[in-house]
């Protein structure tokens, strides 16, 4: 952290005199998780104010959509949330299906299901592990990449990236699933449940953990509603709306699980929801293998993508909250506009009201209950 | 589906399929990209935006259309049309007896609920379907903006995108703008319209009257131009921003000179 000014007046001649100062948080700051600069105006200890410096990382994602065909935009949206790029595809392709509307096979929603499950499993982990680490507690890290290698390497051999992975095209899949991608997805399941056990262990009962998280930013239901926060951020307040139950897409409709939601709408509900979230995607991706019907992984769209006049918003569950996108169309191969709503971006800005009235540590603490990503905030 | 029988005026000459490349727009399409908007706009020097002509065929055909009267609603309902006029919600009718002719169009898309309604009933609107028992739209989805240069007066048209937690149902609420004209801001109502209005200022140069802390948030301050306006173009490079901010202005192209100016700034 970097002094940036101090204000002094007559009545403050020193730094120590004076009542307020403005402390600027990053862009390089290893808690911000990218380029996020944080501008905190304190009293003391206390954050009087804030306000967050983003677009650092801005390239202009919704006017090149503009100006590329349909398929092509496809690999941009990886790139969004780059730790959940399985979601944001996911998103893209189901909005121009909409649009075009055809009918996905079954074996290919099922198989998208499944990926994209996983990849929510690998985002909440790798949230777990760096949020767990700006407070302090550097083991869980270790632990949680651990299991996410495992979540990449199933990526790796479906795919061919593990990061930007890029599975989904519009229509269905790039290719089937290979022979041993039942087992493996089902060896992880195996021990996925020791593991999580292994970080409640660590951290649930664990007296730093519940200081620096219970009662820290404590957002009631209306306010995080009004805010336009969705994810596991809203349902930690107590807010039952997840896009999978609440407007099923894709074959979401077919299974059971639950929706776990917080009560006191602070960091350590928030941490204890996308929890159990990582057991409720495990639950979903078992009953999707179970169920994973035989057939084709490509319906039939035409090689030039020309949607319709008209226009379409298409929504789904990532694991940041709920990512949209807006497209119109004017009938040719291109998007007329192509918008992108970010869920990083759109909860960040309750970082604010959260953050004000506690102390420059809980910042930290707070950029991390959020799961943001600066690759979808800047776009 | 690939079907092009839709008579939009301003469409036709784009929509023929394999032109994109072929049309020989060239003539028309330069002085569209040098200074189409006016003086609003701070627009690229001529020089620059010299190498993008192939992305300026978009806001070229326009040209023509603003003549014909184009009126934004009727062309959906020609040809293959996935949009339709809503009849016999409930929701909607309660909005339009409330309402009456401030509501100028009310359709679904795809089963989607879409209603466009005149600026001066926006922001009642908006507290009406916030309010309301039957609408409690409570979320703020997203609030975004279209820009369509072929409609004269009505170039800009800003989208939001509500959603009803304890309804579970979303609606589209357009306003049209003219170009320089401000749009009523809805932070009031909803408050994570904040950072959407301050990008949606950001991107199409849309002032949001009312809005607590408007300034841009993803471009620098002193950013020329607004990204998501139709004539601005892809491939652009604002060299007179980048010299003053990223410090390469005595730079040439001499190498010997870069490790002087190197050796010197250390």
């Amino acid at each position: 952290m970097v002094m940036q000014e101090q204000p002094v007046t007559n009545a403050q001649e020193t730094l120590f005199d004076a009542e307020e100062m403005v402390l600027n948080m990053g862009p390089q700051h290893p808690s911000t998780h990218g380029v996020l600069r944080v501008i905190l105006k304190l009293d003391g200890e206390t954050v009087t104010d804030l306000d967050c410096d983003i677009g650092f990382l801005h390239r202009g994602v919704e006017k090149i959509g503009e100006h590329d065909t349909y398929a092509m935009i496809t690999p941009y949206w990886d790139r969004l949330d780059y730790v959940a790029a399985v979601s944001n595809d996911l998103c893209y392709v189901e909005g121009v299906e909409k649009m075009l509307q055809v009918e996905v096979p079954k074996r290919a929603e099922y198989i998208r299901v499944i990926l994209t499950e996983l990849q929510r499993i690998a985002s909440h982990l790798l949230w777990l592990g760096t949020h767990a680490m700006d407070i302090g507690a550097v083991t869980v890290l270790l632990y949680c990449f651990r299991e996410r290698e495992e979540i990449l390497k199933i990526f790796e051999d479906f795919i061919g990236a593990r990061l930007t992975a890029h599975a989904f095209r519009i229509g269905g899949l790039w290719w089937d699933a290979y022979p041993e991608f039942e087992t493996r997805v089902r060896e992880f399941l195996k021990i996925l449940p020791g593991r999580v056990e292994e970080y409640e262990t660590l951290l649930n009962a664990n007296r730093i953990w519940l200081q620096r998280t219970v009662g820290i930013g404590i957002l009631p239901a209306e306010e995080a509603i009004n805010l336009s926060l969705t994810g596991p951020a809203l349902r930690g307040s107590g807010v039952k709306y997840d896009v999978r139950k609440a407007q099923p897409y894709s074959a979401y409709a077919d299974f059971n699980f639950e929706i776990p939601i917080g009560e006191n709408g602070d960091t350590y509900d928030r941490y204890l929801v996308r929890m159990e979230e990582i057991k409720q995607s495990a639950v979903i991706i078992e009953q999707a293998l179970d169920g994973l019907p035989e057939g084709p992984v490509m319906a039939k769209v035409p090689k030039i993508i020309k949607p319709p006049v008209g226009e379409v918003y298409h929504s789904i569950e990532a694991p940041k909250g709920e990512i949209g996108v807006y497209l119109v169309s004017d009938g040719t191969g291109k998007p007329y506009r192509m918008r992108i709503r970010p869920p990083s971006f759109i909860n960040l800005q309750s970082l604010k009201r959260m953050s004000i009235g506690h102390l420059v540590a809980d910042v930290v603490a707070l950029i991390g209950t959020l799961d943001i990503v600066l690759g979808e905030v800047d776009r | 589906m690939a079907d092009d029988t839709t008579e939009k005026p301003n469409q036709g000459e784009g929509k023929e399929p394999s032109t994109e490349k072929a049309e020989p727009a060239a003539p028309d399409s330069k002085p569209v990209i040098a200074g189409a908007e006016g003086p609003e706009t701070p627009q690229p020097p001529a020089d620059t935006a010299k190498p993008s002509p192939p992305s300026a065929e978009k806001p070229a055909p326009p040209k023509a259309a603003p003549a014909a009267g184009h009126k934004p609603a009727p062309p959906a309902k020609k040809g293959p049309t996935i949009t339709f006029d809503i009849t016999g919600d409930a929701l909607i009718d309660r909005i339009r007896e409330r309402f009456g002719d401030a509501i100028t169009e009310a359709v679904a898309t795809l089963g989607q609920q879409i209603i466009r309604v005149k600026k001066a009933s926006f922001v009642e609107l908006c507290n009406f379907l916030h309010d309301d028992d039957e609408a409690l739209f409570d979320m703020c989805t997203d609030l975004t903006a279209i820009h369509w240069p072929q409609r004269g007066g009505e170039e800009f048209e800003v989208v939001i995108l509500l959603y009803s937690v304890p309804k579970n149902r979303r609606l589209r609420v357009k306003v049209s703008l003219a170009d320089g004209e401000a749009c009523p801001s809805v932070t009031h109502i909803w408050a994570g319209a904040n950072w959407m209005e301050r990008e949606v200022f950001d991107m199409f140069g849309i002032v949001f009257d009312g809005h607590p802390d408007l300034r841009r948030i993803l471009l620098p301050e002193d950013w020329p131009g607004f990204p998501l306006r139709k004539e601005y173009p892809i491939e652009y490079r604002d060299n007179a921003w980048t010299d003053k901010h990223l410090d390469y202005r005595e730079i040439d192209y001499d190498t010997s000179l870069i490790d002087v100016k190197y050796a010197e700034r250390r």
